[in-house]
């Protein structure tokens, strides 16, 4: 692993590496994988009994059937395939923030790291796109050993700097990954959640299994100062000096209506939401995440 | 508002602590990065209402803490007229005490009267303001200046009581100004307490105007006159006219005649006890009275034949007046009333010789002697009751003797010269006799008297309540006067605009007049419309007469008090509490009663000018004190509100309840619901369904 793929730890990977990452929706793959895919194929999962129709393979016709019922069934399996990992990483100015501790753009590297690797090592084909005001990084779903390489090499060259123009990136990733695909989008969402409703919805259009991690410090939604603040726009905007003993209120109402809001736009969406604080171990995180994913036995 | 630690009032402009607290902590701000930018401008564009003013007010409210807690420690004053004041505590206080005798005017049902009402407000009032430092005091007897120890003292002075004497403001004025110009007396307080008579005040008089620029001149020097102008409601007064002796075959009685005068709205016939006491024995007359005043002429008290020397009084029922409801007198066997007229032409003085000599009182001899300028000398002063001085004015040894013969009080009259020279007296000097431009040679009628005073003196109003006939007369020649003392001299009538026709100068306990016409009818009708010649002589030796003899008449206040420094007082028994304070020698010549020794008696009462109940209207007080620093306080007679308080716990009230407010709009509001932010997901119970569907 190169020198600089910090943010991938051996000791959560190890612990996560049992758990495999399952797509909710069915996947077109190239390859056979480990997800299910909307055509049948020859798994040892059936599916289901179809009439024949002329042209179909006589092979599969079942004849038990056809001596039972006097009539020509096909019997059709699951179709195994890979899945297509699509990694939208918000890399806009916000995503500098921190407690002290690591950014929201560190904690998001940690978390598209993970799941790149984790992807990789079940054959998936990984993308990764990297959305600051628009892509200016956008490496393509691949699935060979070096491209894992590339990808880790590219969100650890990725640093967070201007505005944040997610629901435009969410656009032209929803036209620009042209299969289905999971993405993921590991952002702050500081963006007007009304414009990111018709991202989300353009996904879930394009048949997408939409994941978004949505990274929140504790103190953004407490605001809880003692003292008159000038806050720093981290996008580059204008400083605002405020007196948080007038504004508190105001502040958490607003924070409140924006993520009852959002909560509504992801659940009309299908979009699986993650909300998480930084305080949170990213190892957590994903365990959970993918424990929650995984095929419930019948 | 007036403050009794004004200097704390220096430390207001920490008022403002809050919002330099406010603008450093905005200036002290720590700047962080912040990414959420977009609920920060939601939030400000949503505080703009609301939060803000709740800020603003929560700010007003800690300003209001801190002023509250400065005015509370500058221990603030209460009532308005204080407001006018301003500043501190004064250096010097000076109480200026009005004791005349109308300030006895009393509440009936608690017995205080103005004068002590006034004294007991002055008192708690300065114990306030200035604490328990030393005062000076002018009371209207002596008038002069003394130190009283604390203001609390000044309940127990004897020379803060009652007397019947009367006073004089201005007089007590000047007495204040000379005090603070000689003692350097710094920022001064002068306080007045007194209930505005016009006879104390003579407000017309022009030493008010030399006062008030005296007074400009001085720095620091605030005025307040606690005024109790309230005259009494429903008064009674009594004034005996004459006294007489009179034996009758083998009966000897005394002859009194009196008057009883009511004040107030109620006109109808009432029934009140007069009460005479003859030298100690008591006996009651019931006398009505229907309509304002009633006399009563001739009434007849048997007594000792053989006591030819003796005192009585007169007394009514208690009424809200005590000064005016008793009268005393001294009765002795008359003296001849003797009128010494000294006259250039014994016809200018005719018509004063005749009227002189008339007897008006039965028993009473009236006697007149006309003698020239060189005759003088002849004159036997002791004998004398009035004299009568046609003539240049007196100089030299006749001058003084005039001088102590109207001291002694007795009367004199001058009339003008033939020939005016620069001779002065009593501050007056004849200057020209002026024709009247339409004398009666020339167009058949002469000047006549454009005003008189028909309340007091000379020329007052009858027993009956009818004015002299002063109108009617006309004068064709007058003689112009030169005063030099014109506060001392009253103009008792005037020609025209400005001349005077009398005017009067009192001296000790007797009085000048000036006559500025002769009685002949080449210069006025004096001598024609005969009344008010006769009127005004014998009013003259009335007044001279009540000096003379064994049996005197004064009005309290008037005597020197040499005069009467062996006398006790007659009328009071022994070791009583009106005793004790005629006793104090002081209060004798001020107090209304019978002092006497083995010679002769003394009968002293108020002047009657205190019967009049006028005030000096508002607007002519506030004129007198033009351009100083004036407050005039309006006291209530009996009222025991007292002029100020501090109200230091209404400050401390208010910041009390700021301090409230503040906290309450401090508080935080209702806590919200924690956002959680773990764990949080959305669409994941119904991703699979919809996942699917689609599939």
């Amino acid at each position: 692993m190169a020198q600089n793929h910090d943010f991938i730890e051996p000791r959560v990977i190890a612990r996560l590496k049992a758990l495999p990452l399952h797509a909710r929706l069915p996947m077109l793959g190239g390859v056979t994988g480990m997800h299910r895919s909307p055509h049948r194929g020859s798994s040892l999962e059936f599916a289901e009994y179809r009439k024949y129709v002329p042209g179909d393979d006589t092979r599969r016709l079942d004849w038990r059937a056809y001596a039972r019922s006097d009539r020509y069934y096909i019997k059709e399996f699951e179709a195994d395939t890979n899945l297509r990992l699509c990694l939208i990483v918000d890399t806009s100015g916000s995503m500098n923030f921190n407690n002290g501790g690591q950014s929201k753009l560190d904690f998001a590297k940690r978390l598209a790291g993970t799941l790149a690797y984790l992807a990789a090592q079940q054959g998936d084909a990984i993308g990764l796109y990297c959305a600051g005001k628009k892509f200016h990084t956008e490496i393509a779903p691949k699935r060979n050993a070096a491209h894992l390489r590339v990808i880790l090499d590219a969100l650890g060259d990725s640093t967070g700097a201007g505005e944040t123009g997610l629901a435009n990136a969410l656009h032209e990733a929803a036209e620009r990954i042209r299969q289905r695909a999971l993405v993921v989008v590991i952002s702050d969402l500081f963006v007007d959640p009304k414009s990111l409703a018709d991202a989300f919805q353009h996904l879930r259009f394009r048949k997408h299994d939409a994941v978004v991690f949505h990274l929140l410090e504790q103190s953004e939604i407490d605001f809880e100062f003692d003292r008159p603040m000038r806050f720093t726009d981290l996008e580059g905007g204008a400083p605002l000096l405020a007196d948080p003993s007038i504004v508190a209120g105001d502040y958490r109402k607003a924070v409140r209506q924006y993520l009852d809001d959002l909560k509504v736009i992801m659940r009309d969406a299908a979009v699986d939401y993650q909300r998480l604080s930084l305080d949170q171990h990213y190892g957590d995180v994903l365990a959970k995440f993918l424990l929650e994913r995984a095929p419930k036995k019948k | 508002m007036q403050f009794l630690n004004p200097i704390w009032l220096l430390a207001l402009p920490l008022v403002f602590l809050p919002i330099v607290i406010h603008l450093l902590n905005q200036r002290r701000h720590r700047t962080i990065e912040w990414g959420a930018m977009q609920f920060l401008l939601s939030a400000r564009r949503m505080s703009r209402g609301m939060a803000r003013l709740k800020q603003w007010l929560i700010m007003a409210m800690r300003m209001l803490v801190i002023a509250g807690l400065i005015f509370a420690i500058s221990r603030p004053l209460s009532s308005g007229w204080m407001g006018s004041i301003g500043g501190g505590k004064p250096e010097t206080v000076i109480v200026l005490l009005d004791r005349s005798a109308s300030m006895q005017h009393q509440q009936l049902v608690t017995g205080e009267t103005k004068l002590s009402t006034g004294i007991k407000k002055m008192a708690a009032t300065l114990e306030t303001v200035v604490g328990k430092k030393p005062l000076v005091l002018i009371e209207s007897t002596l008038n002069v200046a003394s130190t009283v120890d604390t203001p609390a003292g000044l309940l127990d002075l004897p020379n803060t009581t009652i007397t019947e004497s009367q006073a004089d403001i201005s007089a007590m004025m000047q007495t204040a100004l000379d005090y603070i110009s000689d003692n350097q007396a710094g920022r001064t307080d002068i306080w007045i307490c007194s209930d505005a008579a016009k006879n104390d005040w003579n407000e017309q008089s022009s030493r008010w105007q030399s006062l008030n620029s005296g007074f400009s001149k001085l720095e620091g020097v605030r005025f307040h006159v606690l005024n109790f102008p309230q005259p009494p409601e429903e008064n009674m007064s009594v004034v005996v006219d004459a006294v007489n002796r009179v034996t009758r075959k083998d009966k000897t009685e005394l002859v009194i005649d009196l008057t009883v005068n009511r004040s107030g709205e109620d006109h109808s016939p009432v029934t009140v006890p007069l009460t005479f006491t003859i030298n100690g024995l008591r006996s009651v007359m019931d006398f009505s009275i229907d309509g304002q005043t009633n006399s009563l002429l001739g009434h007849r008290i048997p007594i000792d034949a053989e006591q030819s020397v003796g005192w009585g009084k007169v007394e009514l029922p208690t009424d809200p007046n005590r000064s005016d409801n008793s009268w005393y007198f001294a009765f002795a066997d008359p003296v001849v009333r003797k009128t010494v007229i000294v006259s250039e032409k014994k016809t200018t003085t005719r018509a004063i010789n005749l009227a002189a000599a008339t007897s008006t009182q039965s028993g009473v001899d009236f006697e007149s002697v006309v003698l020239t300028p060189d005759s003088v000398s002849e004159i036997n002063w002791q004998e004398t009751s009035m004299l009568v001085w046609q003539a240049p004015l007196p100089t030299g040894t006749v001058a003084k003797q005039i001088e102590r013969f109207v001291e002694s009080g007795r009367t004199a009259i001058f009339l003008p010269p033939e020939l005016t020279d620069e001779n002065q007296f009593a501050g007056i000097q004849w200057t020209d006799w002026q024709r009247g431009s339409n004398s009666r040679e020339q167009q058949g009628g002469g000047t006549s008297v454009s005003f008189w005073n028909n309340d007091e003196d000379l020329l007052a109003r009858t027993r009956s309540g009818s004015a002299l006939p002063v109108n009617d007369l006309l004068v064709y020649r007058h003689c112009k006067i030169k005063n030099s003392q014109p506060d001392l001299t009253p103009v008792l009538a005037k020609l025209g605009e400005s001349d005077p026709l009398l005017i009067r100068r009192r001296s000790g306990s007797g009085a000048m007049y000036f006559l500025t016409t002769w009685p002949v009818a080449t210069h006025s009708s004096l001598d024609r419309e005969g009344v008010t010649l006769f009127a005004m002589m014998h009013r003259a030796i009335a007044l001279s007469a009540e000096s003379q003899g064994a049996a005197r008449q004064f009005d309290a206040g008037t005597l020197p008090a040499r005069e009467v420094e062996t006398f006790s007082r007659l009328d009071v028994a022994p070791g009583d509490e009106e005793d004790v304070i005629a006793n104090l020698a002081q209060a004798l010549p001020f107090r209304a009663g019978v002092y006497g020794d083995d010679e002769q008696l003394i009968a002293l009462n108020r002047p009657l000018a205190e019967d009049q109940n006028g005030a000096v209207p508002v607007q002519e007080l506030e004129s007198l004190f033009k351009g100083l620093d004036f407050a005039l306080i309006d006291g209530e007679v009996g009222s025991a509100q007292s002029l100020t308080s501090e109200v230091w716990r209404f400050f401390v009230a208010l910041m009390a309840i700021a301090l409230l407010v503040e906290a309450i709009l401090s508080m935080p509001s209702k806590p919200e619901a924690q956002v959680e932010l773990q764990p949080a997901t959305a669409g994941a119970s119904t991703t699979q369904e919809k996942g699917q569907v689609a599939a």
